[in-house]
């Protein structure tokens, strides 16, 4: 470990801490309906898209409606794709002829995209035309990622309102969330990658010959207005197979604290979006503290296990130390540009967002570094998350905590002013099993079956934690890939389609349910026997109750793999 | 023949999700059939 790596560490943190007040209030005030910077410009567009669309703004919906909303949008959307993938052949913008998508691939690529998870079993530049790259996966970046903000504007607006039918307008949320966040800053984002290198081109492919006179064809396309989104959004899907470790995605360490800064820091400032949308900002600011201490232990073991180097190595004499002519450390599948240090921060980053982008070959981390990545996505991604789902993940871990609390002190929990009654809590439970029970009852399957084992690269310990990390991606929405799997056949593509399904879809149905319930409750006034929500209590009450429900349900599936594999590593016995 | 299979069941599939959210309806009902006084606010 470095001080020049740490410090990558602290700048992160600290820069992310700066603009979460700013991007908070400033996302509080579009959602709210008011006056912001950017509406004297953009309301025409808001009001035309609202007529063609036959929406009435003034119009708010309940829950039900709400939720059924939410699920004809992806439904839509998910068919939209799937024709775009299928049809790419038929498309134009297609400078390499590349044929349309299989069907199994082609299903697996439009849920996965939909659903924000970006999974991807094919190379984006041998596989996809700009046609789909453009007008398929990243339309469905913005839309995934403004359904996925909405979702949690409603549940605050749960927390927020009192004696309320209703918990606003998905079709009016998705609009504004689109329009006033995600493009404004897709725009910035995407004219500074093309400044740094990235390519923005419809130009084909680049034939070039090498010095020892040999063929070679250079990909490229509009990458830096999906790079932008790809990050925004916490979606993850890159232009390239290779990610954000491909040099046209990610240039330099400069782009790389760039691309981490943009996938968290909507996450980042939703919390506060929270605080000052229930009129407490200090509960805001308590999540976003408990985020940044899982975070920073996160980050802190991936650089350090990777700083210590491969101890299987040391029978060979191979000289691990860090020195000016050499990063040290385990290189294995990292780039030179980035060093131990930012790869190991943006593993930790991709991870414990929702995002699932890579600049490093996750399959070649450390074992203890590759369980710590795992463990981020086992969590329901709640450290920061996506945007919108990492908030409503924390917000469920909330109410499981004071629920806790209050059967210790027997008292009708609640939380910021909402009694947290039996609907509630059957509704928290409901949305909280759907990932594990959708991840450990995929990974019993595809280890027994023989397509499943088919698409191995790894036996024993490692290629059993390259199936829990696919099946756990999948289902907590991340999308990166451990590699050493080959998930492009049907079985694969299948099963992590029906993964992604439920770990969105069915997951966001019970939270939208929670929001419509807390609505039509009055806020119960603060009293001496009230738990405290905004204290170092409950910070470590919660602390303790994401470790203990999240972490010890998979425990037993974490021991097989990394784990195992750690120890075997340690003792020299890993073969 | 196989573009029709998924298109179906993807249809299927959101339309039994449709059917969860009217599941998780009634796991609620309580709390919905309380007394409104107010309006959104």
């Amino acid at each position: 470990m470095t001080i020049f790596g740490l410090l990558q560490i602290a700048l992160l943190v600290a820069v992310l801490a700066a603009l979460t007040r700013p991007l908070g209030g400033y996302l509080a005030r579009v959602y709210a309906g008011e006056r912001t910077m950017l509406r004297p410009l953009l309301e025409p567009v808001e009001t035309a898209i609202y007529r063609l669309a036959g929406v009435e703004p003034g119009r708010e919906q309940n829950w039900y409606r709400y939720a059924a909303s939410f699920l004809l949008f992806h439904a839509c959307g998910t068919l939209a794709l799937y024709a775009v993938l299928r049809l790419q052949a038929a498309l134009p913008f297609n400078s390499q002829s590349l044929p349309a998508v299989a069907p199994d691939l082609a299903l697996n690529t439009a849920v996965s995209f939909v659903t924000n998870t970006s999974w991807q079993s094919y190379g984006g530049e041998t596989t996809l035309s700009y046609a789909s790259q453009m007008a398929g996966i990243t339309v469905q970046s913005f839309l995934s990622a403004a359904s996925g903000i909405a979702v949690v504007i409603a549940l605050i607006r749960g927390f927020a309102r009192r004696r309320a039918d209703t918990i606003g307008n998905f079709w009016v949320d998705v609009t504004r969330g689109t329009l006033y966040v995600l493009l404004p800053i897709c725009a910035v984002a995407a004219l500074f990658l093309a400044a740094a290198g990235v390519p923005q081109t419809l130009g084909s492919a680049v034939t070039a010959t090498t010095l020892d006179g040999g063929r070679q064809i250079i990909a490229r396309g509009p990458v830096a207005s999906q790079e932008a989104i790809k990050l925004l959004s916490g979606d993850g899907g890159g232009f390239f197979n290779a990610n954000s470790a491909h040099p046209f995605e990610n240039p330099t360490p400069l782009t790389n604290f760039a691309e981490m800064l943009l996938i968290f820091c909507l996450g980042a400032a939703l919390t506060n979006c929270f605080g000052r949308m229930i009129r407490a900002e200090r509960e805001g600011w308590i999540l976003l503290v408990v985020m940044a201490i899982l975070f920073i232990a996160g980050a802190g073991t991936v650089y350090f296990s990777e700083s210590r180097g491969n101890p299987a190595f040391a029978a060979f004499n191979v000289d691990q130390t860090a020195s000016w002519r050499e990063p040290g450390g385990n290189m294995e599948g990292k780039e030179l540009r980035f060093g131990i240090a930012g790869s190991a921060l943006f593993a930790e980053v991709s991870t414990a967002s929702s995002d699932g982008a890579v600049d490093c070959m996750h399959d070649s981390l450390l074992p203890l570094s590759g369980g710590i990545l795992l463990a981020n996505m086992m969590v329901d991604e709640v450290i920061v998350g996506a945007p919108g789902s990492g908030l409503y993940g924390m917000l469920l871990f909330c109410i499981v905590t004071v629920f806790l609390g209050g059967l210790m002190i027997g008292r009708t929990p609640e939380y910021v002013g909402k009694k947290i009654g039996a609907p509630e809590i059957k509704m928290t439970i409901v949305a909280l099993i759907w990932i594990p029970a959708t991840v450990l009852g995929l990974i019993a399957i595809a280890c027994v079956v023989a397509p499943g084992l088919a698409g191995l690269g790894n036996a024993g310990p490692h290629g059993y934690s390259e199936i829990l990390y696919a099946y756990t991606s999948a289902a907590a929405t991340n999308g990166s890939a451990f590699a050493g799997l080959n998930a492009n056949s049907p079985f694969y593509n299948l099963t992590l389609a029906l993964a992604m399904f439920i770990g969105r879809v069915l997951v966001i149905v019970p939270v939208l349910a929670i929001a419509g319930s807390l609505a039509m409750q009055p806020v119960v006034p603060r009293s001496t026997g009230t738990f405290p929500t905004d204290g170092g209590l409950f910070l470590g009450f919660l602390l303790a109750v994401i470790a203990i429900v999240g972490g010890l349900t998979y425990l037993p599936a974490v021991a097989l793999g990394p784990a195992i594999e750690h120890f075997q590593l340690l003792n020299g016995t890993l073969h | 023949m196989f573009d029709v299979i998924i298109v179906l069941s993807i249809v299927v599939c959101f339309g039994l999700a449709g059917v969860y959210a009217r599941l998780c309806n009634i796991l609620i009902a309580p709390v919905a059939d309380r007394p409104r006084k107010n309006p959104a606010t």
